[in-house]
């Protein structure tokens, strides 16, 4: 038996098993409304505009030696890519709670679950997306054809966390 | 022997048939017309076969049409399982317009994807020393399984990312893909590697697979849908709006 079909009666097991584990308990599994809830994480959001900030890395590449700012540039992006994480977190935690508001039996409650759950997604599929440029930053600091597309993004990402640190607040008030 | 090889031949087929029956009373067909056609296919299909091999039997037909019918209905059964599985795929996304956005050209991708890394191993899977017919049936039944496989596993992992909620009948559909298309792919990458002598054997294996994939369906089609429990209070109304009109604000 050659290598490549091992390769290939492997792959076939794997992504049986893989289809398996994805669907596992997807469709009837009770979902803890209040543990969903105590999972949403407050955001620093100030700390992370700073992190954002085109300015301060302009600022921080001036004033320090080239590998030292290489280093810490890399544990800014670090830091902004767990901001980031944290956001994508918040919204998959909002879109769970929207799904199970959306069965409630006032339409009005509804139809601001079906909105909540589709802004949710938004903030999550931008979040997703600007990740990987997050950590490209990372790897190349001096990449000016990102930073433009980058801000704009995470500054709509910050504000997005302002708020998604604030509904943490209300939840803990309420 | 040729009993349990008949079992697993027809035994399928005829599951497959009180299933549609279900299916058709339950209204599935106004939400999966694709999947539905694809049944009616597989078991026009067999239907086909079956009086084919009895016309074999009986001299009044030759083993080549028996092989080209098998690999023409091969060829549209793909066809159609991958339709299917973008019909699923539009089911699940069907009310979350930025997710169908994002979807839809990752879906396309994958399966453009899928296609070349089919084409590229069939070569492996074909063998010179066999007949044309059975080597197309061979390779077709190889890049149907792959590229299943790859569109289901992106459209898996998609829905897992985004959270997305199954509906049991969705998800019986395409564990019941998922099992047919692995063991497919599984039986003719061994057939290539045995050879004409581990035929039957891996003919067998195919049957057992998609016999297994129709129980799937069966058990999600029978048992009554649940829908998901929740437990604890949840969001408040009041909360929803408001968080709604910040969000909203924000992401427009």
């Amino acid at each position: 038996m050659t290598v490549v079909a091992w390769i290939l009666l492997s792959a076939s097991i794997v992504a049986l098993l893989a289809i398996l584990w994805m669907l596992r308990g997807r469709s009837s599994a009770a979902v803890d409304l209040d543990h969903l809830r105590s999972q949403l994480r407050p955001m620093d959001v100030e700390a992370f505009r700073n992190l954002m900030d085109c300015r301060e890395r302009d600022y921080l590449r001036d004033r320090l030696p080239v590998p030292d700012f290489r280093r810490i540039h890399r544990e800014r992006m670090l830091a902004a890519a767990d901001y980031v994480w944290c956001a994508a977190t918040n919204a998959g935690i909002l879109i769970r709670l929207g799904e199970a508001a959306r069965n409630a039996s006032d339409p009005s409650s509804v139809e601001s679950a079906s909105a909540l759950q589709e802004n949710a997604f938004r903030l999550r599929l931008q979040a997703l997306q600007a990740l990987p440029r997050l950590y490209l930053s990372m790897v190349v600091p001096d990449w000016d054809l990102i930073p433009d597309g980058l801000a704009e993004r995470c500054d709509r990402l910050t504000r997005q966390a302002t708020i998604l640190g604030c509904l943490q607040v209300t939840s803990k008030s309420a | 022997m040729v009993f349990i090889q008949l079992y697993f031949w027809i035994a399928p087929h005829l599951l497959l048939a009180f299933c549609l029956i279900k299916m058709l009373r339950m209204g599935v067909h106004k939400q999966f017309p694709v999947f539905i056609s694809y049944i009616c296919f597989q078991e026009f299909h067999f239907a086909v076969l079956l009086i084919l091999n009895l016309l074999i039997l009986r001299s009044h037909s030759s083993v080549l049409t028996y092989r080209w019918t098998l690999v023409v209905g091969i060829v549209i059964s793909g066809l159609l399982q991958l339709a299917s599985l973008y019909e699923i795929s539009a089911v699940l996304v069907m009310n979350h317009s930025p997710v169908a956005r994002a979807l839809w050209p990752l879906l396309r991708w994958a399966a453009a994807l899928f296609v070349l890394v089919a084409a590229t191993f069939s070569g492996i899977i074909s063998q010179p020393g066999i007949q044309r017919v059975t080597d197309a049936f061979e390779v077709l039944n190889f890049s149907a399984g792959v590229i299943n496989i790859g569109v289901l596993f992106v459209l898996l992992a998609f829905t897992k990312v985004f959270h997305l909620p199954w509906r049991s009948l969705a998800a019986g559909l395409v564990l019941g893909f998922g099992v047919n298309s692995s063991v497919e792919m599984a039986a003719t990458v061994l057939m290539s590697t045995i050879g004409s002598r581990g035929y039957v054997a891996m003919d067998l294996v195919r049957m057992v697979g998609f016999h297994v994939c129709v129980l799937v369906w069966m058990i999600y089609t029978f048992r009554p849908e649940r829908s998901a429990q929740t437990i604890g209070q949840g969001l408040h109304k009041v909360d929803l709006e408001s968080w709604n009109e910040e969000l909203q604000r924000l992401v427009e």
